[in-house]
């Protein structure tokens, strides 16, 4: 049985044309005038993989899709979650009440000009996900209901989707989620796995690394409905949350070595390819800029408080490190459904995940939450602080000898 | 790079006394070689007479000392239509303006004492913020700047900042600015270090800041404590006394 294409695969054809190295013409047809700025004509990059299979397979996907049988969630019970900015994490319990639950709620798709580094001015148009790099976490239990509206504000330039590793078909959503600015669109997907994970925009083709290293990723972590649990089971719970997204950005340069600064988002594409292609980023920054999450932004906490620290990076590996303190629980993958490993000094954030660490602060002070790649920590940016209140214990650590002059 | 405490040096509004008008204008013997620098004249509560750049070294004054080939840090890239203060600069770095300004003027210039430099700023100085830590096991960590933000970490141009009754600009703002005193260390050995063997000198700035005389950038993280300097610049001074005629 043949069956006529309904308005969204007709759309697909068009969006196509948004992908790779045609985004410099379609830019021009949406009328944006954004290449006004620019009197020279932008080299073409090389063609980028398409990622996306072709219109037919989605085709016939979507003949599935039509095919398939209804879902009923008639019985389930409906929550809105208010979706906060990084570094914190919305309001939750930690072992779920009740039965599932389908959990609402809603990100906005933001182009917008941000600065990445006050002290050479390097600056970014962002892609984001209500505002912030990272996008926000989410947090919701095993068996829930995800059920995202996806808008994208008028004065966008891009297309945008969302690929959510935590879900299970189309492309994590991605190849139901496509919107032009303007538009929106409801996914909704059922968290079977308990973990975090991570989230991002995926277009097609280069325009997915492009967004991606514009910001446009995040973590949506997946609790057990009884909560965390250590090897043997024994509860694991926590007294806050510390959301760090780290962001591997590749800003173009003037010959000069300044960093170039562009009039629209999108106006940088061909230019963020070739860095791109370098893979040597020119920052990595926890939570959109450097020095985000230190001096007045500093991670709080106390002495004997525990801290959940979830690290995402949908690109790029990572080793982050508490100087000065420990992973004592550390889901390094991500997944809830290993028990975590314990007593670590480093862990390893594979590229394209989210992890995390559990730690229970013993001694007052400060401490930096790193990249344990130090150039990356001290140099490209990615250091974060915990102040820490609390009463010293000399029995882990005391200045026995102050610095001074020995006999020669 | 920790930001440490100067207790010792004299804050609070200095005696400073501005003579013969605020400003005025040095030329020296090769008059298209030397920079104009613009100075004040400030007696200090010593009573000695110092003459003070008014502002920071600007990168169109650098620019002649790089153009001269004594000075090996290109700061081309970083001029605008205002001039902005150099920046980016290692104590090597200020030495080698210091001793190529020297020859191509009739003064005799030198970085200020840190003292020098706290008496002249007290005044357009914030308040010296409460200690995070109050704990003496958590001295090394008092210090963090919690609120180290106060006029961003932004550039801006010369002259942007406060100026203080003596008519000095930009002690203030977001460039530390280098002195040729060596950190004492807790066993005051840099009182006795000559300044070619000292590993860190005192910069001048916003907040009391101790930095390696390597770094040009005081680049934000890793296991540094707090916010350091956002940009390392230089501000020279000469004597009233060593005024060559």
């Amino acid at each position: 049985m043949t069956k006529f294409p309904n308005p969204s695969q007709i759309n697909t054809s068009r969006r196509n044309m948004l992908r790779g190295s045609l985004i410099a013409s379609a830019v021009a047809m949406s009328g944006s005038g954004a290449l006004a700025s620019s009197s020279q004509p932008r080299p073409l990059s090389a063609p980028a993989k398409n990622l996306s299979p072709d219109p037919l397979v989605l085709r016939v996907q979507q003949q599935h899709m039509e095919d398939a049988t209804p879902a009923d969630l008639s019985g389930l019970e409906r929550v809105k979650q208010k979706l906060v900015r990084p570094p914190f994490a919305p309001a939750h319990e930690q072992i779920a009440q009740g039965g599932p639950k389908i959990i609402e709620i809603e990100m906005v798709v933001d182009e917008r000009l941000m600065v990445v580094d006050e002290d050479t001015g390097a600056s970014i148009w962002a892609m984001t996900y209500n505002g912030s790099v990272p996008g926000p976490l989410i947090i919701v239990h095993q068996d829930d209901y995800v059920e995202l509206t996806l808008k994208s504000l008028g004065r966008n330039q891009l297309e945008h989707n969302i690929d959510f590793h935590a879900s299970t078909g189309a492309l994590g959503g991605g190849a139901l989620t496509h919107i032009y600015p303007g538009e929106e669109t409801v996914l909704r997907w059922k968290a079977t796995k308990p973990g975090v994970f991570t989230y991002h925009c995926a277009p097609g083709g280069a325009m997915i690394p492009y967004h991606v290293c514009h910001g446009m990723n995040g973590a949506v972590m997946v609790l057990p409905r009884d909560g965390l649990k250590d090897r043997d089971g024994a509860a694991l719970p926590y007294d806050r949350i510390a959301y760090i997204g780290e962001q591997d950005y590749y800003l173009p340069k003037n010959p000069d070595g300044t960093f170039k600064s562009y009039a629209n988002a999108g106006d940088d594409y061909a230019e963020s390819l070739e860095a791109m292609r370098t893979l040597t980023p020119t920052h990595s920054v926890f939570n959109g800029s450097v020095g985000a999450l230190t001096g007045t932004n500093a991670l709080r906490a106390a002495v004997g408080e525990t801290v959940l620290m979830i690290h995402n990076q949908a690109n790029r590996d990572t080793r982050p490190h508490l100087i000065g303190g420990h992973g004592n629980f550390v889901w390094e993958a991500g997944s809830f459904s290993d028990a975590p490993q314990t007593g670590l000094e480093t862990w390893f954030i594979r590229g394209g995940s989210a992890g995390a660490a559990m730690y229970t602060f013993e001694q007052p002070g400060v401490y930096a939450y790193v990249n344990h790649n130090l150039i990356e920590a001290a140099v490209l940016g990615a250091t974060a602080h915990f102040v820490v209140d609390g009463a010293w214990n000399n029995a882990l650590m005391e200045q026995v000898v102050a610095p001074r002059v020995f006999e020669t | 790079m920790s930001n440490l405490r100067l207790s010792r040096f004299v804050r609070g509004s200095a005696l400073v006394l501005t003579l013969i008008g605020a400003a005025y204008f040095l030329r020296g013997p090769a008059p298209d070689m030397a920079p104009h620098i613009q100075t004040a004249a400030v007696v200090l509560q010593d009573g000695r007479l110092l003459h003070v750049q008014i502002q920071e070294v600007t990168i169109a004054q650098w620019q002649v000392c790089f153009a001269a080939g004594k000075c090996a840090l290109d700061l081309s890239a970083r001029q605008r239509d205002s001039d902005y203060p150099a920046t980016g600069l290692s104590y090597p770095d200020a030495m080698a303006y210091l001793d190529w300004l020297n020859s191509v003027s009739h003064q005799h210039w030198r970085l200020p004492t840190a003292a020098e430099w706290y008496e002249l700023a007290g005044e357009v100085l914030p308040p010296k913020p409460d200690p995070i830590f109050t704990d003496p096991a958590l001295t090394w960590a008092s210090a963090y700047l919690a609120d180290a933000s106060r006029t961003g970490r932004t550039l801006r141009p010369s002259g942007a900042f406060a100026i203080t009754a003596a008519g000095i600009q930009d002690l203030n703002g977001n460039v530390w600015e280098w002195t040729q005193d060596c950190y004492a260390g807790s066993n005051d050995q840099g009182g006795k270090i000559p300044a070619d063997r000292c590993p860190a000198f005192i910069m001048g700035g916003e907040h009391e800041a101790v930095m390696s005389y390597l770094v040009r950038d005081p680049a934000r993280g890793g296991c540094a404590v707090g916010a350091p300097p956002a940009h390392l610049g230089m501000r020279l001074v000469f004597d009233a006394s060593t005024h060559r005629r």
